[in-house]
């Protein structure tokens, strides 16, 4: 368990990184309601896989903390943890 | 060839599907189209690059990243502890360095990833570099065979991925997890670090590359103030660290100028304190005839760089500006948008790795001419000495003293490597522009009525290498000149003329009525267009010039012109 303001870090770094394979027009905003599955979403299954991944290299970066986010089964649950920043750092906080 | 969108097909046993997002995006004055071929298809997808023709057809950058175990199965032996035969594996090397010639001969060019293994895999751990026990070995000669093999492709270039997985943090580089869930063995920031270098690598093959560094001298080439504490009072080499830093980046700079690099000064200062320094301090690496031009004075750096730039004839965007202080810095930039101007360390400790990492000197071919420029500068100071000593006299009587000896040669497998540098590199003196490979260039010069000629230039104080070439296409009753390049070292000396005297002698054997030329007209190649205007032909249409060959085109009074003697 982390702070879900340090999951949010780590979510926001990860948006970063994510950011730099996406056009300027498709870059995912870093704010808590910002959608990351659906049609909403510029990201596709790769780009959300590579979300998951840097966010779990960030905390283990920043935190130490080995946290494993990626499920395949959550990846077409539209309503999962995946679906927002604001979702995915409450799954993120718990998870760690 | 300019232009267009650089087009990459992505070849890989792997997902490289983020890689090709990021080169899509990562050069916004040029956007990418990247093609990723189905991945683990190696093998079939450079297969089906062969095209029936045999000619390259295409400006596709062919972009192959393998792991080792999907190429090499007795890799995987070796990798699984079991015993192994080298003699297997570099067989294998062999077969897949031949489907990648073949591909090559189809592409503009081919870059690929050198093989690599998580440094973190212990393998056999002591006995993993003992030949015909540990994979570590294996994998190095299995890297160093593929090299080989590939050596004579002129279009082939190896990118090196342990750079990236540094950059991308070492071990985090490696991600199981995406491995798993999509088939990308590495983070994205390793691909980030790729896209750079292959954008780094597609720059050089169309001759982007700086030409020239102008540094700063207090405080950049040397610790403290030159103009207050004299030469002896220096910060540079003996015991102290941060003089053995500034030392040790003057070294760095030396050995870029191996590569062709030119090195110049502009610094506010007094030039008389400053050379002083840089003739007599014991530990100065650089000395005087190291830099083609120095502006050290109390004007505006700005003002010096376009007179440096005047000086030496190149252009803002050929240059790399170095600088401790970020107001220089920030002058230099806000004057001249295309000078690469590096943000720079505070510590000198960090000099030379800040150079060393730089990639605007990636080049696509290294030439005898390359490692001889800064002596052709140094010779070309001694030019003008000798010019400015002269008494007034005609341009035509200072050309002849120089005694200025031009050799001619056709295009073959010795000059082909420079002649294509040339034609990639030349902005100012170039009539159609064109970037080929050298691969495009030979098979363009392979037509029956097709002539591409080099040209040496040497006088009285040196050799200038070679820094001509010309070309012409034969069809009915007409030569056209099809490239006209000449390096700006030579422009102004006539010869010029005596490369179109040589095309104007094969469009006579030929059986022509006229030589032509067509200029394509380029932000820089103004300096052709003047040649062209007062080179004597008519300009029957706007930049399209005809000369009838029934009149004679002569070698220029001032010059010699010879044919280089059969190999």
């Amino acid at each position: 368990m982390i702070d879900k303001n340090k999951a949010i870090e780590a979510i926001y770094a990860a948006i970063d990184e994510l950011n730099a394979q996406l056009p300027a027009d498709q870059h995912l905003q870093k704010s808590a309601d910002t959608n990351l599955t659906g049609e909403k979403s510029p990201l596709d299954s790769l780009g959300l896989i590579n979300l998951l991944v840097a966010i779990e290299q960030e905390i283990s970066k920043l935190h130490g903390k080995d946290v494993q986010l990626l499920d395949e089964n959550l990846l077409g649950e539209e309503g999962g943890p995946y679906r927002t920043v604001e979702t995915l750092a409450d799954y993120t906080a718990q998870s760690a | 060839m300019t232009g267009a969108p650089v087009r990459y097909r992505l070849i890989s046993d792997f997902n490289l599907e983020t890689l090709a997002r990021i080169l899509r995006i990562n050069n916004p004055q040029k956007p990418a189209q990247v093609t990723v071929t189905p991945y683990g298809q190696a093998f079939q997808s450079l297969l089906a690059l062969q095209n029936p023709s045999g000619f390259p057809d295409t400006d596709e950058i062919g972009i192959v990243w393998t792991q080792p175990q999907s190429i090499v199965k007795t890799y995987t032996d070796a990798a699984n502890f079991l015993p192994y035969d080298t003699d297997a594996a570099l067989a294998e090397v062999n077969a897949f360095a031949d489907v990648l010639n073949q591909a090559a001969s189809n592409l503009r060019a081919l870059f690929i990833t050198r093989w690599t293994s998580p440094s973190t895999e212990r393998g056999l751990g002591p006995l993993d570099y003992r030949p015909g026990c540990g994979a570590r070995i294996l994998l190095d000669r299995m890297n160093i065979q593929l090299a080989d093999r590939l050596a004579s492709s002129s279009n082939i270039f190896f990118l090196e991925p342990d750079r990236w997985i540094g950059e991308a943090g070492g071990n985090a580089a490696w991600t199981p997890a995406l491995w798993y869930a999509a088939k990308a063995p590495f983070s994205s920031k390793v691909y980030q670090a790729a896209s750079n270098d292959i954008l780094s690598y597609t720059q050089a093959l169309g001759g982007h590359t700086k030409k020239l560094i102008i540094l700063d001298l207090d405080d950049t080439l040397w610790g403290g103030i030159v103009g207050e504490t004299g030469w002896q009072g220096i910060t540079l080499g003996g015991h102290s660290h941060a003089g053995e830093a500034f030392q040790d980046f003057q070294r760095a700079l030396k050995a870029l100028t191996q590569r062709g690099v030119l090195l110049a000064l502009c610094s506010k200062n007094d030039e008389p304190a400053a050379l002083e320094a840089i003739d007599k301090h014991p530990e100065m690496i650089l000395r005087r005839a190291d830099f083609a031009a120095w502006r050290i004075n109390w004007q505006d750096k700005a003002s010096n760089i376009r007179s440096i730039l005047e000086e030496i004839n190149l252009g803002a965007d050929a240059v790399l500006f170095i600088d401790d202080n970020p107001a220089e810095r920030g002058l230099v930039s806000e004057n001249f948008p295309q000078i690469l101007v590096p943000d720079w360390p505070k510590n000198p400790a960090l000099y030379p790795a800040a150079l060393k990492q730089l990639t605007c000197f990636d080049s696509v071919a290294l030439s005898d001419e390359d490692r001889q420029r800064a002596s052709y500068y140094a010779a070309e100071r001694m030019r003008r000495t000798f010019r400015d000593g002269e008494e007034t006299g005609s341009s035509t009587a200072w050309l002849e003293r120089l005694e200025i000896c031009v050799t001619v040669e056709e295009l073959n497998q010795t000059n082909l490597s420079r002649a294509a540098q040339l034609l990639n590199k030349t902005n100012q003196m170039n009539l159609s522009t064109r970037r080929m490979t050298e691969a495009e260039l030979a098979n363009w010069n392979a037509a029956p009525d097709r002539k591409i000629w080099t040209f040496r230039v040497a006088d009285r104080f040196g050799d200038y290498g070679l820094t001509g070439i010309i070309s012409g296409e034969h069809e009915g009753d007409t030569v056209s000149i099809i490239d006209f390049v000449l390096s700006c070292r030579v422009m102004g000396r006539q010869v010029e003329g005596a490369m179109v005297h040589q095309i104007f002698k094969w469009a006579k054997e030929q059986g022509a009525r006229h030589l032509e030329a067509r200029f394509v007209p380029t932000e820089r190649n103004r300096p052709c267009h003047d040649f062209w205007t007062a080179s004597g032909f008519e300009e029957v249409h706007p930049h399209h010039f005809r000369w009838v060959l029934d009149n004679p085109y002569a070698v220029p009074d001032a010059l010699t012109l010879k044919a280089q003697a059969a190999a």
